[in-house]
């Protein structure tokens, strides 16, 4: 069935070598990484500078000035140790009055914001048997307080407030999460329990995952395609055919195609890895580079990834290969679609099916894992081929599958790839001397014997 | 070495594009494949190199099925093409390597094929600049501009987009040629070349059969195949209608091209004998200018016949009684199966 020889492939490295160095050395691919390698590089620095700061220095504090004016013991000393449980806040910055009077009003111009912790006692509309605690802070305008220390802030406060609460009445930190925790009534059936506090970070993990799938094989079909019919429609496939076989230039354009994709994507890893080291250099954070991840929307993927189990190097196989498996299966579709084409003008049509399949597999499994907590559903997207490409490892990973469902979908989805170089290996060769309109994924199946035969399409890859 | 194809044919659907075509090339030499457009000539090409699947048939070279494997085969097609934005340096280095040549022998064979073809210039841009002298700062001094002391920029490689088409196809048949094949293609070599280009293409073509190469070679120029094959097959709607051998094919036709010409001089008066003698003798005038008749008669007898009794009447200066030429051969059979269909 599948009558792929020896000779069939001669002339691949070839192809191979002439793609990839041609690629490498066009303007526009050189351009494409570079800015590529630029725009990452910059990422995190500039998104830990720019981004929802409202244009004020990320961790800028100021000056802050913290009124107790409560009957609790905030003293210098227990305000520094809650300061420092909060690596990017300034101890200098902090200034302790016992009343507002002992503010320094002289510094106005430099402070930015007054804390007063008050003390509210009990009234008959607040419901509240005891009294209250209250930070109000007072920013002063034109403040250089960003939002995110803002939050900080408040948080800091809080915790200052508990912590001399705590030790106003000698309890010990113990002793009071017990007494101030919380009774929540919970009415939801076991499985949702069980599933609900791992729902969101398994969700982000798919939909990382899922995302890198897409863009990846987006990227290697359009360079496929690119290539394809670029030689196609500059009429020198007809030349080439009497050196080497048709599969083997297709295969060597294939592989130069996901070369390049792969050369884009360490590109982009190597430019995060700059990123974080610039982002450190420029000393944006005092709090460490965790920190500045995380401000930097990182956290996503490492929460995602943590809430996973650890990399195996069975996990890191069960990745790899399916992500080759996909990148395969579409890689021959998008060769497939290619070689149907004659002039560049069809090339994004011949973008269809591929496009189809990965942004469906995209679509379903996002869907899927946000919609059902269902191991059967599970392990049947794992399963179907394609769509398994996107689900099978997430689900092999956060253990919803075995690895001997995953080895099955590797089988399936191996048989749709055997079934697609059938396919090739019929018709690649009338195709790839074929001059007419685009021809459909369905006319192409036909041309290979599958499917209904018309009288125009005869065996080995005639085209009328 | 030997060339056989053997019954080829090929169908799309109900529709006969090729109706089995044999030849053979037991040695070196020329084999033309004619036919009017839409023939087969090309599809009768691709079948026998093996690019488009065959309804029957066989190819062999040397007793093996033809194909890249098996033959070293150069060719031009009638749809070729340059990588538009690639070197072309580059371009040809890749076409060498993939028929086998590599290194240092392809970059020979290239630099030989370039001064052949008159590409030179665009293979090698910088070579022929005059040598500017180089610039060496002796002083602090910035370097002074102008003149001699200006380095001339070297020329970027050239790419197929900034040639003209007859320079595009002196590259293609370079890349047909570079690995020196056993057994060369050329469909429609000639066609958009200038009468210059056309002259170095038709001396290469004389260098290759002097080579002792097997050519299968389709044109529209019959003068230019007359003048290189020894064998041919004239196709009309995917059928063969005339195959063989062209001297045997010219002498079964015999001599019936008669040219004529009397002494300009003595016309009118010789011109109305002329004139007389065709019509008593029912030989065709086909041309007449100034003296010079073409006529076409049934064979040598009326040949003789006509010129005893020209020789007291008129002044000959001319008597020249020839073979059909191909492109007569070629618009007759043609001509007649259209007629018959």
């Amino acid at each position: 069935m599948l009558n792929i020889r020896k000779e069939d492939l001669q002339g691949t490295g070839k192809v191979y070598r002439f793609t990839i160095t041609q690629m490498l050395k066009a303007k526009a691919n050189i351009i494409s990484l570079i800015v590529l390698f630029v725009i990452t590089s910059l990422s995190l620095p500039l998104r830990t500078l720019l981004q929802d700061f409202g244009g004020k220095t990320p961790f800028a504090l100021g000056s802050i000035t913290v009124v107790n004016n409560t009957r609790l013991a905030v003293t210098e000393d227990l305000l520094s140790s809650v300061i420092e449980g909060y690596s990017v806040l300034d101890r200098d910055a902090f200034t302790l009055a016992s009343s507002p009077d002992q503010v320094d009003y002289a510094s106005l111009d430099v402070l930015d914001a007054v804390v007063l912790l008050e003390e509210k006692e009990p009234s008959e509309t607040s419901g509240r048997e005891g009294s209250s605690y209250v930070a109000a802070i007072r920013a002063l305008p034109d403040n250089t307080i960003s939002d995110f220390s803002m939050s900080l802030l408040k948080s800091a406060m809080n915790d200052l407030l508990l912590q001399a609460r705590i030790q106003g009445v000698s309890l010990s930190e113990e002793a009071y999460d017990i007494l101030s925790a919380g009774v929540e009534i919970e009415d939801s059936s076991l499985e949702s329990y069980l599933d609900d506090d791992e729902n969101s970070s398994h969700f982000l993990l798919q939909m990382v995952y899922s995302v890198i799938i897409m863009m990846v094989s987006t990227y290697a079909i359009s360079y496929i395609i690119q290539t394809i019919v670029e030689e196609k429609s500059s009429k020198l496939v007809e030349f080439l055919v009497v050196s080497i076989r048709p599969l083997g230039l297709i295969l060597g354009k294939i592989l130069a195609a996901l070369t390049f994709v792969a050369t884009m994507f360490l590109v982009m890893v190597l430019g995060l890895f700059c990123s974080t080291v610039v982002s450190g250099l420029i000393g944006i954070s005092k709090m460490g580079m965790a920190n500045v991840i995380a401000l930097a929307g990182i956290s996503s993927v490492s929460s995602a990834g943590a809430a996973a189990a650890p990399a195996s190097p069975l996990v890191i196989l069960a990745f790899v290969v399916s992500i080759l498996l996909g990148l395969i299966t579409f890689s021959i579709l998008a060769g497939l679609s290619a070689a149907g084409c004659s002039s560049m003008e069809d090339s994004q049509s011949a973008m269809g099916i591929s496009m189809l399949l990965i942004m469906g597999g995209y679509m379903i499994s996002i869907m899927i894992s946000a919609g059902t907590g269902n191991d059967a559903v599970h392990t049947v997207l794992s399963l179907v081929p394609v769509l398994s490409v996107y689900c099978a490892p997430v689900n092999f990973l956060l253990g919803r599958i075995g690895f001997g469902v995953l080895c099955i979908a590797w089988i399936l989805q191996f048989l749709v790839i055997a079934f697609l170089a059938v396919v090739a290996s019929r018709v690649y060769e009338g195709l790839l001397v074929y001059r007419g309109s685009h021809l459909s994924f369905g006319q192409i199946l036909k041309m290979a014997g599958f499917g209904r035969k018309t009288a125009k399409n005869q065996k080995g890859g005639d085209l009328a | 070495m030997s060339l056989i194809v053997n019954d080829l044919s090929k169908k799309y659907g109900e529709k006969t594009v090729l109706d089995h075509l044999s030849f053979q090339m037991p040695g070196p030499g020329v084999y033309a494949l004619l036919g009017t457009n839409g023939a087969g000539k090309t599809t009768a090409i691709r079948m026998i190199l093996g690019m488009l699947a065959k309804n029957t048939g066989e190819v062999f070279w040397n007793d093996k099925p033809l194909s890249c494997e098996t033959c070293n085969i150069g060719y031009l097609a009638e749809e070729r093409g340059l990588y538009p934005k690639y070197s072309l340096m580059d371009q040809l280095l890749y076409f060498a390597s993939l028929r086998g040549v590599t290194g240092e022998e392809a970059r020979v064979r290239i630099r030989k094929l370039a001064k052949r073809l008159q590409v030179e210039e665009y293979l090698y841009p910088n070579e022929n600049a005059a040598p500017a002298p180089s610039i060496v700062s002796t002083s602090k001094s910035p370097l002074r501009l102008g003149g001699a002391a200006v380095r001339k920029k070297p020329e970027k490689p050239k790419v197929a987009d900034q040639l003209s088409k007859g320079n595009q196809q002196k590259i293609q048949l370079m890349a047909a040629l570079i690995s020196d094949p056993e057994l060369i293609v050329l469909d429609e070599p000639m066609s958009g070349l200038d009468p210059v280009n056309t002259d170095l293409f038709r001396d290469i073509i004389r260098d290759e059969i002097a080579k002792g190469k097997y050519l299968i070679m389709s044109s529209h120029q019959m003068a230019t195949v007359e003048e290189f094959c020894t064998d041919l097959t004239i196709l009309d709607h995917s059928k063969v209608i005339l195959q063989g051998n062209l001297n045997d094919i010219k002498k079964s036709y015999g001599r019936v091209n008669l040219h004529l010409k009397v002494d300009p001089d003595a016309l009118p008066a010789a011109g109305k004998v002329v004139a007389d003698l065709s019509q008593q003798m029912n030989i065709p005038i086909l041309s007449e200018k100034e003296g010079e008749y073409q006529m076409k008669v049934t064979g040598q007898e009326q040949a003789g016949e006509l010129l005893s009794k020209l020789v007291p009447q008129a002044p000959i200066i001319t008597f020249d009684l020839r073979e059909p030429s191909l492109h007569e051969i070629f618009v007759e059979k043609v001509g007649g199966a259209q007629e018959d269909a």
